[in-house]
């Protein structure tokens, strides 16, 4: 796992709240809702192959 | 290296897009202001002046800029040619002609047009109190887009910043 993607986990994180609070003020709060849901899909998308990872380890770790 | 300049492409790219929606905001707004100058200046010339429809718009033509200008030029120079087509059938074209030089919503369109359907058939005084009519209409969609204007260009601008950093990051 490379830190690089705590990094970028970090970066999405604050332009999805910049993004979502400036479409807030200007009135479209389905668009702020809908960029906060991509926000969270795309770092799911990033972290799940890593929490099927650890998950397998454990599994291999316990030979469940 | 090449990742810098593919990084530098894209955020360029994404505040120009933003910025250039910005910039056709302020550009409608102006187009409609000079719309509504031009259509004062050509009420006046027929209320006062007493020439036929197609010198009035070319004198107006004569003291506009941009596209607005070669609307209503061109508008004269159809009407000149006297082969039989009705006004509102020049206008329509004319405006199709010149739909992507107007930064104009659909709605603002399908009003321009409608102004057209209205010219040249009517008397004087009729003519008149369309052209109060139509300007009222206009100067609300001018204060509509004065209204959206300030929020809306400080959107674009931040959304094609934002967004292109955020295309960035999902890339790189």
């Amino acid at each position: 796992m490379d830190v690089n993607l705590i990094f970028k986990i970090a970066a999405v994180g604050i332009l999805v709240s910049v993004i979502s609070q400036v479409l807030k003020h200007s009135g479209r709060e389905e668009h702020a809702f809908l960029t906060s849901l991509a926000g969270l899909v795309l770092v799911l998308f990033w972290i799940i192959p890593y929490i099927y990872e650890l998950f397998e380890t454990i599994k291999n770790l316990f030979a469940l | 290296m090449l990742k810098f300049c593919g990084v530098l492409l894209i955020l360029l790219s994404g505040s120009g897009m933003g910025f250039r929606a910005a910039y056709n905001m302020r550009l409608r707004l102006e187009q409609l202001k000079q719309l509504k100058k031009a259509f004062l200046l050509l009420k006046g010339e027929i209320r006062y002046s007493h020439q036929t429809i197609n010198v009035a718009l070319l004198s107006v033509a004569d003291k506009m800029e941009g596209p607005v200008s070669n609307i209503f030029g061109d508008t004269a120079e159809q009407l000149d040619k006297y082969d039989g087509r009705l006004m509102n059938d020049i206008w329509s074209e004319t405006l199709k002609e010149y739909r992507e030089e107007l930064m104009l919503s659909n709605r603002q369109m399908n009003f321009l047009e409608d102004i057209g359907n209205t010219l040249g058939y009517l008397d004087k005084e009729m003519q008149m109190n369309n052209f109060d009519l139509h300007l009222e209409q206009l100067n609300q969609e001018i204060e509509e887009e004065e209204r959206n204007m300030k929020d809306s260009t400080r959107l674009y601008r931040c959304l094609g910043v934002m967004g292109s950093i955020l295309v960035t990051l999902i890339l790189v």
